[in-house]
C-alpha cells in the first residue's frame, strides 16, 4: 500500500463533501449536534431515593398509637397496616420514610437494610459521543461506495493506478478522521465543563470510530443507491454496536481484558469508560486492528460485484422465509413467553397478536410480489363457477382433517407458546375481519410468492414448519391440498379455500362451546 | 376524475419504485423485529435464569429455612465480605444486637427476603407482600416508551425515504420524465408524500400490532396516529431538504440537515411538552414525556405536507 495514494484518496473524498458555498454544513452540524452533548452535565443514576423512597408515607388502616403523628391515612393508599405486635404491613414496596418510622418502634430484634454499591461501572459521556459521531456518518458512507457507484465514478477509479485496497484505505481513512476530529472537539469541551474527566477512554474513540466505520463501508460494499446505502448503516450500525457492547460486558464479568477485545463492543467500552487500564486498552486495539483489516479486505475484494440481482435470484425464499417466520413466531408465539418467565396473569392481547401476525405476512408477501411485479391473483373470471366450487370442495375437505399435537412431545413449560401458535395456525376464535387477515397473509405468502420461487413443495414445506410446527401433519396435507388449488385455479381460489376452512373451525368451536 | 386516476398512477409507480429498492422489507421490518426479538429474549432469559434468587448466610439453620422458602442460600463464614467483594448481590449477617440484610439491588426478591427474615428473627414489624400484579404499573411505562422509540425510528426512516426518492428520481432521469408529464404542478410532490404513506404506514401499524401483542400498549390508536403523522412529517422533511431552488442537489448534507431537524424537534417536544405537543413531530416527544398530543398536531402535520407538495412543484416544475 502506498501512503500518497490513500492520502489522495482520502482527500479527494473529504474534498467531494466539504467544497463550495456550503462547505461548512456537514462539520457545523456535527459539531452543533456533538458540542451540546459533550458539554450539558446530565441527571445521573438514580438515587436511592428515586429508586425505593417513592411517595410521603400516607398509609391505609390501623396505624399504632407509637406510629401516630409519622404516618398519614389514607383509605386508597396501597400501603396497608395492621395489628399492634407485631405490626403487620401489607405493601409492594416499602418507602425509606415508612422504614425509618417503623423502625422508631419499640422492641427487639431489629433488622437493618444496607445498601451496597453494585460492580457495574456505568459508561460516562464518552459513549454518547462515540456513537453519535458515528451515526453522523450516514450520509458520506452512502456517498462513499454508493455515491460513486450510482454516479459511475467507481469504474474511473477503479481502473485507475490504485490497488483496490488503496482505495478503500483512503476512503476509510477520510472517515475516521473526520468523525474521531468531532468526537475529540467534543471530549475536550467534555473534559474542559468537568463533564468528564479525560482518561483512557480518550483512546477508545479512534478504535471505536475507526472499527465502525469500516464496518459501514463494509455493509454498502454491495449497494448500488444512495438510499440503499443511507438506510442499511443507519439500521444495522446502532443494532450491532450495542449488541457487541452487551456481549463485551457479559465477558468482561469474567475476563475484563478479554471483553476488551470483542470487535466493535469492546472498543466501545473502552471508549465508554466501562473498561479501563492499560491491559484493555491494547487488547481492544488488537481486536480493533483485526476486524477493521478484515473488514476492509472483504470490501476490497467484493467492490466490483455489486448486486446485480433482485433480492429472490441471490437467496431464493431463504430471506423472504426466515423474516416471515421470525415475525409470525415473535407476534404469535412470543406472547406466551411471559406465562413462561412466571406472569401467565398478564392480559395481552391474543387479537393483536394473531392480527399483528397476519398483517406482518401478508405485508411481507405483497412486498415481494410488488418488487418481483407478480401480483397476480390468478382469477379467471370465465372459470368463476369452477373455480368457487373447487374452493368450496376444498375448503370442506379440510376442514374434515384431524388434528396430530406433537406438542405433548415437548416439555410442559412451552404450553402457553404452543397453545397460541395453535390458535392462530388456523384462525377460529377470532372476529372476521382477522380471520380474512391471517388467511390473507397466509394465502399471498405461501401460495403466491414463495409457491414461484421454491415450487409448491417447498412452499407447503414452508408453511408447516412455520404455522403447523407442531401438528406437521396436518400443516403437510393442507399445503398440498391449497397449493396445488393455487397452481390450478389461481391464488384466489386458495384464499377462499382457507377461508371456508377456518370459518368451518370457526362454527365447530361455537358448536362445541 | 382523471386527475385522481393520475395521482394514483404516479402514487403506484413511486411505491414499486420504492418497494424495489429493498429498503422496505429489510428496513421497515427491522425495528419491529428487533424490539420483539428483544423482549421475548429477555422473557425468555428470565423464565431460563431469574426465578431463583440467591442469598448469603453464616448460619446453616438460617440457609435451610430460606432454602425452603425458595432461596438459593449459599454459605459464608462472612457474607458480609462476600457482598462487599461484589461476589454476592444479598446476605444476611449478625451485627451486635441486630440482624443487617446487605444487598445491591432493590426489588422483590429483596424484599420478599426481608419478609421472611422478619417472621424467622420475629421482628417488631413484619412484611405481607400482595400477589404480583397480572400487570405491573411500570410496564406501562416500557410499553409508551418503546411505542415512541419505534415512532422515533420509523420517523427517521421517512426522512430518508423522502429525501431518497427525490435524489434517486433525479439522479436516473425519472423525475424528469414525471415533470413532463401532463399533471398539475402539486400533483408531483403529493404523489410522493402519499407514496410514502403507503409503505410507512402499513409497516407502522404492523410492529405497533405486534408489539401491543407482546407488551400490551396503552392508547394504541393515538401513538398509530401520531407515531404515522411523524413518520410522514419526516419524509415531507426528507422532501423539503431535497428539493426547492436553493437546493444543492446532493444527498448526504440534505439529509443530514433533515435528519438533525427531525431529531431536534422530536428532543424538543420531549424538553418542552407544553409546546410540542402542539406540533407534528415534536408531539411524540411531548406524548414521550407523558402529555397527550394536542388536536392540532394531526392537521398541522397535513398542511405542513401539502406546503411541501406545493414547494416541490413550484421549484422542480420550472
Amino acid at each position: 500500500m502506498r501512503l500518497s495514494r490513500i492520502s489522495a484518496v482520502a482527500l479527494r473524498d473529504l474534498r467531494q463533501r466539504v467544497a463550495g458555498k456550503g462547505w461548512y454544513r456537514l462539520p457545523a452540524l456535527a459539531l452543533a449536534l456533538l458540542i451540546p452533548a459533550g458539554i450539558f452535565p446530565g441527571s445521573g443514576p438514580p438515587s436511592e431515593s428515586t429508586v425505593e423512597n417513592r411517595p410521603a408515607v400516607v398509609v391505609s388502616g390501623n396505624v399504632p398509637l407509637d406510629l401516630r403523628g409519622k404516618l398519614r391515612l389514607d383509605d386508597t393508599s396501597p400501603i396497608g397496616i395492621s395489628g399492634s405486635n407485631p405490626v403487620r404491613v401489607r405493601a409492594p414496596f416499602i418507602p425509606g420514610e415508612l422504614r425509618g418510622a417503623l423502625d422508631s418502634l419499640p422492641g427487639q430484634p431489629r433488622i437493618e437494610v444496607r445498601r451496597f454499591r453494585p460492580d457495574i461501572r456505568l459508561p460516562g459521556r464518552s459513549i454518547l459521543l462515540a456513537l453519535l459521531a458515528v451515526s453522523l456518518l450516514t450520509g458520506p458512507l452512502a456517498e462513499a461506495l454508493p455515491g460513486e457507484r450510482s454516479r459511475k465514478t467507481l469504474e474511473v477509479l477503479l481502473s485507475a493506478g490504485i490497488s483496490r485496497t488503496e482505495l478503500i484505505v483512503g476512503k476509510w481513512s477520510a472517515w475516521t478522521l473526520a468523525a474521531c476530529a468531532s468526537a475529540f472537539m467534543a471530549a475536550a469541551m467534555s473534559a474542559a465543563t468537568s463533564v468528564q474527566s479525560p482518561s483512557w477512554w480518550l483512546l477508545g474513540l479512534p478504535l471505536f470510530i475507526g472499527t465502525a466505520v469500516a464496518l459501514g463501508l463494509w455493509l454498502v460494499r454491495s449497494v448500488s443507491d444512495l438510499v440503499g446505502g443511507a438506510a442499511a448503516p443507519m439500521r444495522v450500525l446502532p443494532v450491532v454496536s450495542v449488541g457487541m457492547a452487551l456481549l463485551a460486558w457479559i465477558v468482561s464479568r469474567s475476563y475484563p481484558t478479554l471483553a476488551a477485545a470483542v470487535p466493535l463492543g469492546g472498543a466501545l467500552l473502552v471508549a465508554g469508560d466501562v473498561l479501563t487500564g492499560p491491559a484493555p486498552l491494547a487488547a481492544a486495539a488488537a481486536g480493533s486492528a483485526v476486524s477493521t483489516s478484515f473488514l476492509l479486505a472483504w470490501t476490497a475484494r467484493d467492490l466490483d460485484r455489486w448486486a446485480g440481482e433482485s433480492a429472490a435470484e441471490r437467496s431464493g425464499g431463504g430471506g423472504l422465509l426466515a423474516i416471515a417466520a421470525l415475525g409470525w413466531w415473535l407476534a404469535v408465539g412470543g406472547p406466551g413467553v411471559w406465562a413462561i418467565a412466571g406472569n401467565p396473569g398478564v392480559h395481552l392481547s391474543a387479537v393483536a397478536a394473531t392480527a399483528g401476525g397476519g398483517a406482518f405476512l401478508l405485508i411481507c408477501a405483497l412486498v415481494a410480489a410488488a418488487r418481483e411485479g407478480c401480483l397476480d391473483l390468478g382469477w379467471d373470471k370465465a372459470g368463476c363457477g369452477r373455480i368457487l366450487a373447487a374452493s368450496a370442495g376444498s375448503g370442506l375437505l379440510l376442514s374434515l382433517l384431524g388434528t396430530t399435537n406433537t406438542a405433548l412431545l415437548l416439555p410442559a413449560w412451552s404450553a402457553p407458546v404452543i397453545e397460541r401458535m395453535a390458535a392462530a395456525a388456523l384462525p377460529s376464535g377470532f372476529s372476521l375481519l382477522v380471520t380474512v387477515l391471517v388467511v390473507a397473509g397466509h394465502t399471498m405468502l405461501f401460495r403466491n410468492v414463495l409457491q414461484r420461487r421454491i415450487s409448491m413443495i417447498g412452499a407447503a414445506a414452508a408453511w408447516t414448519l412455520i404455522v403447523f410446527p407442531f401438528d406437521p401433519i396436518r400443516g403437510c396435507i393442507s399445503g398440498l391440498i391449497l397449493g396445488g388449488l393455487s397452481k390450478h385455479s389461481g391464488t384466489a381460489s386458495a384464499f377462499l379455500a382457507h377461508l371456508i376452512w377456518a370459518l368451518a373451525a370457526q362454527s365447530a368451536v361455537l358448536n362445541l362451546s | 376524475m382523471a386527475s385522481v386516476r393520475a395521482a394514483a398512477a404516479l402514487s403506484g409507480a413511486i411505491v414499486l419504485r420504492l418497494l424495489r429498492e429493498g429498503l422496505v422489507v429489510r428496513a421497515l421490518a427491522w425495528p419491529g423485529i428487533v424490539c420483539a426479538l428483544a423482549m421475548v429474549g429477555t422473557a425468555g432469559g428470565y423464565a431460563m435464569w431469574g426465578t431463583s434468587p440467591s442469598v448469603v448466610v453464616a448460619d446453616p439453620a438460617l440457609a435451610k429455612q430460606m432454602t425452603e422458602h425458595g432461596f438459593t442460600a449459599e454459605l459464608s463464614e462472612d457474607p458480609q465480605k462476600e457482598i462487599r467483594n461484589h461476589r454476592a448481590i444479598r446476605a444476611v449477617w449478625r451485627e451486635n444486637d441486630r440482624w443487617v440484610l446487605g444487598r445491591v439491588w432493590p426489588g422483590r426478591a429483596t424484599l420478599r427476603l426481608e419478609s421472611l427474615l422478619r417472621e424467622i428473627a420475629g421482628a417488631r414489624w413484619r412484611i405481607d407482600i400482595p400477589p404480583l400484579e397480572a400487570r405491573p404499573t411500570d410496564v406501562d411505562y416500557q410499553a409508551h416508551l418503546i411505542a415512541g422509540v419505534i415512532g422515533l425510528f420509523f420517523t427517521l426512516y421517512g426522512v430518508v425515504m423522502g429525501a431518497g426518492t427525490v435524489f434517486r428520481d433525479r439522479g436516473n432521469g425519472c423525475l424528469e420524465s414525471e415533470l413532463s408529464l401532463p399533471l398539475p404542478f402539486w400533483m408531483h410532490g403529493a404523489a410522493r408524500i402519499a407514496a410514502l404513506s403507503v409503505v410507512l404506514v402499513p409497516a407502522l401499524c404492523t410492529t405497533l400490532l405486534v408489539l401491543h401483542g407482546l407488551l400490551g400498549i396503552d392508547s394504541l390508536s393515538t401513538w398509530m396516529l401520531h407515531d404515522c403523522l411523524a413518520a410522514l412529517t419526516g419524509g415531507v422533511l426528507g422532501l423539503a431538504a431535497t428539493s426547492g431552488p436553493k437546493s444543492d442537489k446532493g444527498f448526504s448534507a440534505p439529509l443530514s440537515r433533515a435528519l438533525a431537524t427531525t431529531i431536534a424537534l422530536i428532543g424538543a417536544g420531549w424538553a418542552l411538552p407544553q409546546l410540542g405537543r402542539w406540533l407534528p413531530l415534536s408531539s411524540i416527544g411531548a406524548f414521550l414525556a407523558g402529555l397527550d398530543p394536542a388536536a392540532t398536531a394531526a392537521p398541522l402535520a397535513l398542511a405542513a405536507a401539502g406546503a411541501a407538495a406545493l414547494r416541490f412543484g413550484r421549484s422542480e416544475c420550472i
